[in-house]
């Protein structure tokens, strides 16, 4: 029984990279449509893998019908827009720059932002923190990848993505499971994101990339963290208190939350710059400074969780700050994930780098042999615009 | 000597703390209270050798005429008087801080030292910038380990909800600085500060460089709508934590006010000096009132720190040479002498794990050390002459005046009541009838106690009677 389980793991952990991969590669809108109905369905399999109580299983029903709808207004869509254009084979690019309203939409729904947004906490709650990086992480970067290649400024992505920030930002306010709150983050993460995608320019492209890399890193190392610690009903406060012992792990997710909130010497503070001065660019003031406050109750809430656990325990009285012995093999695990994470905090040109060349070649712009930080921001998207 | 030079001994250090075995506390106690032996001695050393060199410090009154005024010796590295004078009290109140360490501190000493390195480095990082974004991240950065220090050795049950307002203040306060400092960018191309100022700024670019600025120094100066996080952060913090915000942290908003706001927008900042007089006498006034009536006396130090980082505030915008002075006289003064009266209060915590005033008095009988240092920062902190608050004070006074002599009235009269509720302390404390406690229990202090405080006072002292080296 086991083995069968381990095997049936295995083939959907494959089959979920697989496509996504399919998804990147392949710039037809028929293969994005399978591929997108591939990923449901290995998700849905992974979900519900070794459940046992009611509410995965509410979760995974939940995600299956409201995906069902999302993909069928999705082929619609796509149908309507190929009987308009009058051809069977059609290139994504005309597709998605034909102010196809109803596509995009459908594409924000599987990203899980903001008017979207219902079944993201409902899922992190379902599946089993094992699982959660794969199910939420690699979809959501094949998609956003296949956005990035095509031109897709569009109002919509604007307004769902204020939307998605402050819905991230406000919603996890009061919240006491330790998940919620993470999918949560997610949502106002994906939001920030979505208004770099809005942008559409070379810096915007580079501030993405750089948020999607620090915001990958971060969380599967939380969830990690998260599968390895005890905790009974999945609150916050049960996190760090239950397992006192072992104290690597609390600072390795306390340094995380403050990472994720965008405080200064962390990472996710360069991530928001980057996208913050790209927006700037763009003269888009109002929407910047919106996201910038937005920051505020989600500081406010990952600094609750900090806080409220990790503090707590210690006093200055007491002498309880003793190291447990983690398991080796996990230890290796977390110094691999974590390193990139605060090398980023050292010289984080290390990180620009690559992601400017990417950005420049996703653009077809020549890159000029130049680093990110010289001001040469080509931007002929907003020029033909005016 | 070189700014790079002096840069690097904070970071050997830490790199060695990081390597070191956690249990042997007292080699690493010993390294670090050498490191930062050495890193006080290199900089005055860097700031005689500033002070000889140029006279940096017309930089700061006329910015809009000079230019090379500023030692540039690193890509965005620069420093004046201004800056290595404050980079001198940091190193005094690092030192300060190891020598309280050893009686203080009960557990996880490896991580405190780090975030004690961790802190000069950023500090000395803030004050020597010449670029905002830099200043920006710095600034907030110093906020991390002392926040780590506050949630980690803080010794009550309320420190998680003081931390809490303490970050979230100064989140509040510096976001719009940093929409602020991205809008300039993008208007005016640049983050230097000496391109900037000689710049010429729009008025509307103007106004929102101003309330960028103004929002994010304000709150950690703070003045008094903004400064609820204050006495929260210094009576649950550590004894070592609660020096080094009064000491150093607070003036990161002053220091910001003269650095930036003045010379940058300079008109603006003459349109908006009344709002800015009224709101610093407010919390002169209103701070020191609230700090007649404490109990507890770490609560009456933090508002009485609140009073005098007012004074200063208002110093700074009264727009004259004079008064500017006196606002970095009174900024290093105010932090040599309220971190004493920090490190004194800490240290009768220790002895009688309390700090309320009345269940201390009569120590004159019993340990004279305490008291007669407890009485040579009281009077140093009221400013009497022969004090180096009283120079910083006199030269307040003066530049008030000549912006308007009511200005001078008031915040005479705010300082009065400074010299009164310190009184009420010091003969609380020190004289009438012993207790039971201070007659049979109370000891005096140690070596390294005084050492400690002897490191704050005698600075203060000197530059009090001899103040040219400060000028």
């Amino acid at each position: 029984m086991e083995n069968k389980e381990n095997l049936m793991y295995k083939i959907m952990t494959t089959s979920l990279i697989m496509t996504s991969m399919l998804m990147t590669t392949f710039k037809n809108w028929m293969i994005l449509y399978i591929t997108m109905e591939l990923l449901t369905m290995t998700t849905l399999l992974l979900m519900s893998l070794n459940s046992k109580n009611a509410q995965s299983k509410e979760g995974s029903m939940k995600y299956l019908m409201l995906s069902a709808i999302s993909s069928t207004m999705l082929i619609t869509g796509m149908l309507l827009t190929s009987y308009q254009h009058n051809s069977q084979n059609m290139m994504l690019k005309t597709l998605l720059s034909s102010n196809n309203n109803m596509m995009l939409t459908m594409i924000l729904f599987k990203l899980g932002s903001a008017p979207f947004h219902i079944w993201v906490t409902d899922m992190y709650e379902a599946t089993k923190t094992m699982n959660l990086p794969l199910i939420i992480l690699i979809p959501k970067m094949a998609i956003i990848s296949t956005l990035m290649t095509f031109e897709t400024s569009n109002n919509i992505l604007l307004m769902s993505g204020i939307l998605s920030t402050t819905m991230g930002a406000m919603g996890a306010m009061n919240q006491k499971k330790m998940k919620r709150l993470l999918a949560y983050s997610s949502i106002n993460n994906m939001g920030i994101m979505i208004m770099g995608l809005h942008m559409y320019t070379l810096p915007s492209m580079q501030a993405i990339m750089m948020h999607m890399m620090i915001y990958t890193t971060t969380l599967t190392i939380m969830l990690m963290t998260l599968h390895h610690t005890y905790y009974k009903k999945q609150l916050t406060s049960e996190t760090f208190q239950n397992d006192k012992s072992n104290h690597t792990h609390k600072i390795i997710i306390s340094t995380l939350l403050l990472s994720l909130s965008g405080l200064p010497p962390f990472p996710g503070f360069l991530s928001k710059w980057l996208i913050m001065s790209s927006t700037m660019k763009q003269q888009l003031m109002l929407t910047s400074t919106w996201m910038l406050m937005t920051n505020i109750p989600s500081t406010a809430y990952y600094l609750y969780t900090m806080m409220y656990s990790y503090f707590k325990t210690i006093m200055s009285t007491t002498k309880t700050m003793t190291e447990n012995n983690m398991n080796n093999n996990n230890k290796y695990k977390m110094a691999i994930l974590t390193f990139p994470i605060l090398s980023t905090l050292i010289h984080p040109q290390l990180m620009l780098m690559p992601t400017w060349t990417v950005s420049t070649k996703m653009m077809n712009v020549p890159s000029n042999n130049k680093s990110p930080n010289n001001k040469i921001y080509i931007n002929t998207h907003t020029q033909s615009k005016n | 000597m070189n700014l790079m030079q002096m840069m690097m001994s904070p970071i050997i250090t830490l790199i060695m703390m990081t390597l070191m075995p956690k249990d042997k506390k007292r080699m690493m106690e010993n390294m670090s209270t050498l490191s930062s032996i050495l890193i006080l001695m290199q900089t005055m050393y860097l700031h005689m050798d500033n002070n000889h060199q140029i006279k940096a410090i017309t930089l700061l009154f006329s910015s809009n005429t000079e230019t090379n005024n500023m030692t540039m010796t690193t890509h965005q590295l620069c420093m004046d008087t201004l800056s290595t004078s404050l980079m001198m009290l940091t190193s005094m109140l690092m030192l300060t801080s190891m020598l309280m360490s050893k009686k203080t501190m009960y557990h996880t000493h490896k991580k405190l030292f780090m975030c004690l390195f961790t802190i000069t480095m950023t500090l000395f990082l803030t004050l020597t910038t010449s670029s905002l974004m830099m200043f920006y991240i710095m600034f907030e950065s110093s906020m991390m380990p002392l926040m780590m220090m506050m949630g980690l050795w803080g010794s009550r049950k309320e420190k998680t909800r003081a931390t809490y307002y303490f970050l979230l203040y100064t989140m509040m306060g510096s976001l719009p600085l940093f929409i602020t400092i991205l809008i300039m960018n993008n208007k005016l191309g640049t983050f230097n500060t000496t391109t900037l100022q000689n710049m010429e700024i729009h008025t509307h670019t103007q106004q929102q460089l101003f309330m960028g600025l103004f929002l994010a120094f304000a709150m950690k100066t703070p003045l008094i709508p903004w400064h609820s996080w204050l006495p929260l952060a210094h009576v649950e913090a550590p004894a070592m934590g609660s020096v080094l915000l009064a000491g150093m942290l607070l003036k990161l908003g002053t220091y910001g006010f003269i650095r930036f706001t003045t010379p940058m927008l300079t008109n603006l900042s003459k349109y908006t000096s009344p709002m800015m007089m009224i709101m610093s006498m407010l919390s002169m006034w209103l701070a020191s009132i609230n700090s007649l009536r404490q109990n507890d006396m770490k609560r009456m130090m933090a508002y009485s720190s609140m009073a005098h980082m007012g004074m200063i505030t208002a110093a700074c915008f009264s727009m004259n040479p004079m008064s500017k002075k006196g606002a970095m006289m009174l900024m290093l003064s105010h932090g040599l002498t309220s971190s004493a009266l920090f490190a004194l209060v800490s240290f009768l915590y220790e002895r009688h794990k309390s700090r309320l005033m009345k269940n201390f008095q009569g120590m004159s009988y019993t340990t004279p050390m305490l008291s007669t240092l407890i009485m040579m920062t009281t009077l140093a902190h009221m400013s009497t002459p022969g004090s180096m608050n009283f120079m910083g004070e006199y030269l307040c006074l003066l530049g008030l005046w000549e912006l308007h002599p009511s200005m001078t009235m008031t915040s005479t009269m705010g300082m009065m009541m400074s010299t009164a509720y310190l009184l009420l302390l010091y003969i609380q404390i020190t004289s009438s009838k012993p207790t039971t406690y201070t007659k049979y229990k109370m000891y005096d202090l140690s070596l390294n106690e005084t050492q400690a405080i002897l490191t704050l006072t005698m600075p203060n002292m000197t530059l009090g009677l001899m103040p040219y080296p400060m000028m």
